[in-house]
């Protein structure tokens, strides 16, 4: 090759390489996450299950509600991890063979489709759905439209119109352009708390939960926390629309 | 004279524009990785090969049923109380003669109905009213790699064939609000799926006084 040749590569290569490196420098900490195939050490279970779970959930003569359209909720975002937390909305199909999901996470996440676990280092909003035959569906918004620490937010998982495409709202902004064609229009919902470790501080604040029927939204009246996993966590439900982890 | 001085600038202007020019490539391409990696979702496209509990212990409440797994606290109720008692949602069977009822629950929690005919699951959800149940199924299976929209006699269905991502075998129709749903755990039982959909399918249509099938 010419020396002509030589210095033109250079040139390429030099401009390729000053926009790699500013591009390193301008993305957020999570774009370029950390990936593990393993489950990560962190966990107290080495199986990859939450150390503890807790689930709020409607309920209507004693029984959860199984006809809401939606569920949303206010929830403080929580800006420091240990290991893996995750607060969310939502809906599962009565028979609790399908749900939809949407809220945000920390931490270490297996959502893409080889469920390696990716470590988000900042709130990062998430949703998950499972259909009656097995398949699933995640999406993490790792770049962008992420929560800002301190600050109280409205999550949402809806299929307003009953017609089994259900979306994640974040603060009255819709995630998924159509959201996801799902095999149910309604079930029973509620929030969701987890924690992968005895040291993470998973205590947070739900208020404000309102259901949707028939497309209109109301304050849930009974909202019941009614699954609970973690040793050292428990519900207190001070109203029928708010609903709080605290310590045992 | 005035191409000897013009020269260095013209090679400056070509290095400048070979330098932009591999810029650009590098953030073209970065910026693509992060639009995809933004918004693609993800389906699993190997279920079968999931860390069994790792959505399990992450799902709220524990997770998703699957094919004839127990809800907690499940009643039993038997093939004649299918056939004579009223629930939440109407609960379309096979002809008696047709196939064999091994197994039925209810859940508290909830009031939905299970009925079991050997490995095959029979579930009713309500909530269809607003679905145009032709449209729906015709979307669904066009998302997916294994599934087909399908008649059962007079209603619009689906059939899942199994797959990495989607693994259970599954057959789905709606019958007024309700969609009736035979799933199983195993991708060998599909056929049988499909014809105990086809079965209640016939008992639905004599129930909702549709007749018959001409099939």
């Amino acid at each position: 090759m010419s020396k002509d040749v030589w210095r033109d590569l250079v040139c390429v290569v030099a401009g390729g390489l000053v926009a790699a490196v500013l591009f390193a420098i301008a993305a957020p900490t999570n774009l370029l996450p950390q990936a593990d195939a393993a489950i990560p050490p962190c966990f107290t279970h080495n199986d990859g299950t939450d150390y503890g779970q807790l689930s709020s959930t409607e309920y209507s003569g004693g029984v959860p509600q199984t006809t809401l359209n939606g569920i949303r909720a206010n929830m403080t975002i929580k800006p420091n991890v240990e290991c893996q937390k995750i607060y969310s909305t939502y809906v599962y199909k009565a028979n609790e063979t399908a749900l939809f999901e949407f809220g945000y996470a920390l931490g270490w996440i297996a959502c893409f489709n080889d469920q390696t676990f990716v470590k988000y280092t900042i709130p990062t909003l998430i949703a998950v759905a499972y259909e009656s035959d097995g398949t699933r569906h995640c999406q993490v918004w790792g770049n962008s439209n992420h929560p800002t620490g301190g600050s109280v937010d409205n999550f949402r998982s809806s299929d307003l119109n009953a017609n089994g495409y259900w979306g994640g709202y974040w603060n009255g902004t819709s995630m998924q352009s159509a959201g996801w064609n799902l095999g149910f229009t309604q079930g029973f919902g509620g929030t969701n708390a987890e924690r992968a470790r005895p040291d993470e501080n998973g205590l947070i604040a739900f208020t404000v939960h309102e259901e949707a029927h028939s497309g209109a939204w109301s304050l849930t009246e009974n909202i019941t926390g009614d699954y609970d996993t973690d040793p050292g966590y428990k519900w207190t439900t001070p109203n029928g629309h708010r609903a709080d982890v605290v310590v045992q | 004279m005035k191409k000897t001085k013009a020269q260095p600038r013209s090679a400056a202007a070509r290095r400048q524009r070979l330098f932009l020019t591999g810029f650009l490539g590098v953030s073209l391409a970065s910026i693509a990785f992060s639009v995809v990696h933004d918004n693609a979702p993800s389906p699993a496209s190997a279920v079968g090969a999931l860390p069994a509990l790792t959505d399990s212990g992450a799902l709220p409440r524990g997770g998703i049923l699957l094919p004839g797994e127990e809800c907690v606290g499940a009643q039993t109720v038997t093939e004649n109380e299918f056939r004579t008692r009223t629930f939440n949602v109407p609960v379309y069977l096979p002809a008696e003669r047709s196939a064999s009822f091994t197994d039925g629950w209810i859940c508290p929690r909830t009031n939905a109905p299970t009925a079991m005919y050997g490995e095959l699951e029979l579930t009713w959800d309500p909530g269809w009213e607003t679905v145009d149940a032709s449209k729906k199924f015709a979307g669904l299976a066009n998302e997916r790699d294994h599934a087909e929209p399908s008649s059962f006699g007079a209603y619009a269905g689906m059939i899942n064939y199994p797959s990495a991502s989607s693994p259970y075998p599954m057959a789905v129709f709606v019958v007024g609000d309700t969609a009736v749903t035979v799933r199983a755990k195993y991708a060998e039982d599909v056929n049988d799926v499909i014809s105990l959909a086809r079965e209640i399918a016939k008992s639905a249509q004599v129930a909702t006084g549709r007749g018959e099938l001409a099939e």
